[in-house]
Order: C-alpha cells, then sequence, then structure tokens
C-alpha cells in the first residue's frame, strides 16, 4: 500500500509542469485582471477625491467671493448713503442760497422801486409846489383867497401822494 | 486490498505510467482546461465563474499576506497550485472508474518533496545564502541537526497525513459499496467531498507556515 516507485518522478514533474500551465493560465491573467480592477478603483477613487478637493475649493472661493461682494456692497450702499446726504446738503444749501438771492433780488427791487417812487413824490411835490407857488401869486390880490388855496393845494397833493403810495405798495404786493 | 494500489499500465522509458499518472494529467488537464475557459475573456465586471476564481485567488493570497506579509504573490504559483491539485485531485476518488491520485504515497510523497525543496529555494531568494543558514543554528548551532530532521519529518507528515486520509476514505467508501451499494456509501461521499477539501486547506495552510517560516528574517515576529 506505502510504496515508492520511480512514478514519484512523473508525479513531481507533473505538478511542477501545473505549476507552469496554472501560472501562465490562471494565476497570471486572474491576478492582472485584479490589479487592473484595483488600479482603476485607486484612480476612480483619486479623480473622486480630487473633484471634491477641486469643488471645496471652488466653494471656499465663492465663498470668499460672495463675503468679498457682500463688503463691496456695504462699502456701496455707505458711499451712496454719504453721497446722498452730501447732495441733500448741496440742495438745502443750493435752495438755500436761490431763495436768499431771491430775497436779495425782490429786495433790490423793492429799494429801486422804493427809490423812484421817492423821485416820483419829488417831482409831483415840485410839481405842486410850483402850481401852488403859482396860483399864490396869481391869488396876491386876495389874502383871505390865499390861505384857502395854499389849504386846497396842500389837501390836493397829500391826496396825490396817497394815491401814488398805495399804487406803488399795490404793484409790489 | 492489492487493489487498492495503482496499477502499472506502460512504461516511458524508465518510468512507469500507473493509473495514478493517469488519473494526475487528467485532473490536470481539467484544471488547465477550466483555467483556460474561464480566463479567456476576462470581464471587468466579472461574472459568477471569474468571480468565484478571483475569490479563489485573493483568498489565497490574503491567506499567504496574513502569514508572510507581502509574499502573496511570489508564492501564490505554488501554493495555489497545491490547493486546487490536491482539492481536485482529492475529489477525483469520487468519479467512477478513477482513483484519487493523492490516494498515492508516490504522489503525496511527491507534493510533499516539492514543499520540501520550495522552503529552501525561497529562503535562499528572499533571505540570502547567509541568512537563511543562520536560521538552522539559531538560537544554538546545536539545534542544526534537530531542525533538518525537523523539516525531513514534516516532509514525511505532509505526505502520510494526506496520503492516509485520502486512501482512509477511499477504502470506507468502497467496503460499504461491498456491504450495501445502494444508498450507505452517499452520506460517505459527502463525507468525503467535505475532508477532500479540508485535505487540501491543511495541506496548503502548512505550505504557507514553512514558507512564511522560511522567509522570516532574524528579529521578524
Amino acid at each position: 500500500m506505502i510504496s515508492i516507485d520511480r512514478s514519484i518522478i512523473f508525479q513531481i514533474i507533473n505538478f511542477l509542469v501545473l505549476v507552469a500551465l496554472l501560472f501562465r493560465f490562471l494565476f497570471k491573467p486572474v491576478v492582472q485582471a485584479l490589479d487592473k480592477r484595483s488600479n482603476h478603483i485607486r484612480e476612480e477613487m483619486e479623480k473622486i477625491e480630487k473633484e471634491k478637493k477641486a469643488a471645496e475649493e471652488m466653494r471656499l472661493k465663492y465663498e470668499e467671493e460672495s463675503k468679498n461682494i457682500q463688503i463691496k456692497f456695504q462699502e456701496m450702499q455707505e458711499l451712496a448713503n454719504q453721497e446722498a446726504v452730501r447732495i441733500k446738503s448741496k440742495i438745502i444749501d443750493e435752495a438755500y442760497q436761490e431763495s436768499e438771492k431771491i430775497k436779495q433780488t425782490a429786495e433790490e427791487k423793492a429799494r429801486i422801486e422804493i427809490d423812484k417812487l421817492y423821485s416820483e413824490l419829488k417831482l409831483d411835490i415840485i410839481d405842486i409846489s410850483t402850481e401852488m407857488a403859482a396860483k399864490l401869486l396869481h391869488e396876491r390880490i386876495d389874502i383871505s383867497k390865499q390861505d384857502q388855496l395854499i389849504e386846497q393845494l396842500l389837501e390836493e397833493a397829500i391826496g396825490k401822494i396817497e394815491i401814488k403810495s398805495d399804487v406803488q405798495y399795490g404793484q409790489q404786493q | 486490498m492489492e487493489n487498492l494500489g495503482p496499477h502499472i499500465l506502460f512504461m516511458i522509458g524508465p518510468l512507469p505510467v500507473t493509473t495514478t499518472v493517469i488519473a494526475t494529467w487528467l485532473v490536470m488537464g481539467f484544471l488547465v482546461l477550466v483555467s483556460i475557459l474561464i480566463t479567456r475573456k476576462l470581464q471587468f465586471l466579472p461574472g459568477r465563474l471569474q468571480n468565484l476564481l478571483e475569490l479563489f485567488v485573493e483568498g489565497i493570497m490574503n491567506m499567504i499576506d496574513d502569514m508572510a506579509p507581502s509574499r502573496g504573490r511570489i508564492f501564490l504559483p505554488l501554493v495555489g497550485t497545491l490547493a486546487l491539485f490536491i482539492g481536485a485531485a482529492n475529489l477525483t476518488g469520487l468519479v467512477p472508474g478513477l482513483e484519487a491520485p493523492t490516494s498515492d504515497f508516490n504522489t503525496a510523497l511527491a507534493l510533499a518533496l516539492i514543499v520540501f525543496a520550495a522552503v529552501p529555494y525561497y529562503g535562499v531568494k528572499i533571505q540570502g545564502w547567509k541568512n537563511y543558514l543562520k536560521t538552522y543554528i539559531s538560537p544554538s548551532p546545536v539545534m542544526a541537526p534537530f531542525h533538518i530532521i525537523s523539516e525531513i519529518t514534516r516532509t514525511f507528515s505532509l505526505a502520510l497525513r494526506l496520503f492516509g486520509n485520502i486512501l482512509g476514505e477511499e477504502i470506507v467508501i468502497a467496503i460499504l459499496f461491498i456491504l450495501a451499494p445502494i444508498f450507505v456509501p452517499v452520506p460517505m461521499m459527502l463525507f468525503a467531498i467535505f475532508t477532500g477539501v479540508i485535505q487540501a486547506y491543511i495541506f496548503t495552510i502548512l505550505t504557507i507556515v514553512y514558507l512564511s517560516a522560511a522567509v522570516e528574517k532574524e528579529g521578524e515576529t
């Protein structure tokens, strides 16, 4: 039952041949396939990792940009507010200056009108005085009438002055 | 009992071609043919058979790597072939008209001798002559004869364990066939499948242990 014969040499050769054949037809291709797959998986993982990293970088970049935009927006808002305040004060100043100018012009006009009125009044007084003087010379003979005439002329002159002042005042209004 | 041994069918020169050698060729042919058929069209996404094959190859590599880290690829051809051949050869005995090649002591001893030779081969290849020979005089030169005896005895132990188990099963199945040929041998045949696979596993594991011990550098645990 337990006998060692020369067939052991056959069995050794057979086994070594089988090792070579299985290495060629089984282990080598299977190991290559496994390597190929694991390499592929590793590459894919690396790719995913890279993409993940890129996405993270992009996210951070967008966050940074968003923050910058926010800051810029706030700055612009601040500037706009300052500009608005500046324009507002400028408009108010301008309006004040304009009103001052209008006021000055109006005062100037009023003064001119008053001066004009005085001038006219002066002329009227001169005219009246002249007229009065003429009438006095004509009426010299009658002294009693002289007083009456003076009073009448004075009343006329006052009445004229009042009418002129009213008219001037109405125009200014 | 005389019929249990291998018969010489013819001679090739001085070498006898026995029934065991023919059975071995059949097993070899079967394994190579199946390998070619499966690996002919390896897919990136494996099918069922490819998956099974990849599982086997990865399993063997992992077993080696567990005991001899990063030596999986180096030992794979020898260890993988041993596992496949012994597993297939053990199950050959269940095919009517065929005897398991491993039930012939010549086959079991041939396999054990290959392991016996592979141990110093890989030891020297990986560690170098000096370091490998140092393992024989470790921890003391007095141990050298014991190391040598240990290697020889474990070789015979490997061969006898495999041979004894498979021959024992075949004898039991044969006796049961003689006594009750219809149903009784079936459970024993199922058990033979189990022990056939277990014996292949044991032989493979022990081979990995011997190889890992040979390539383990001093100071490594």
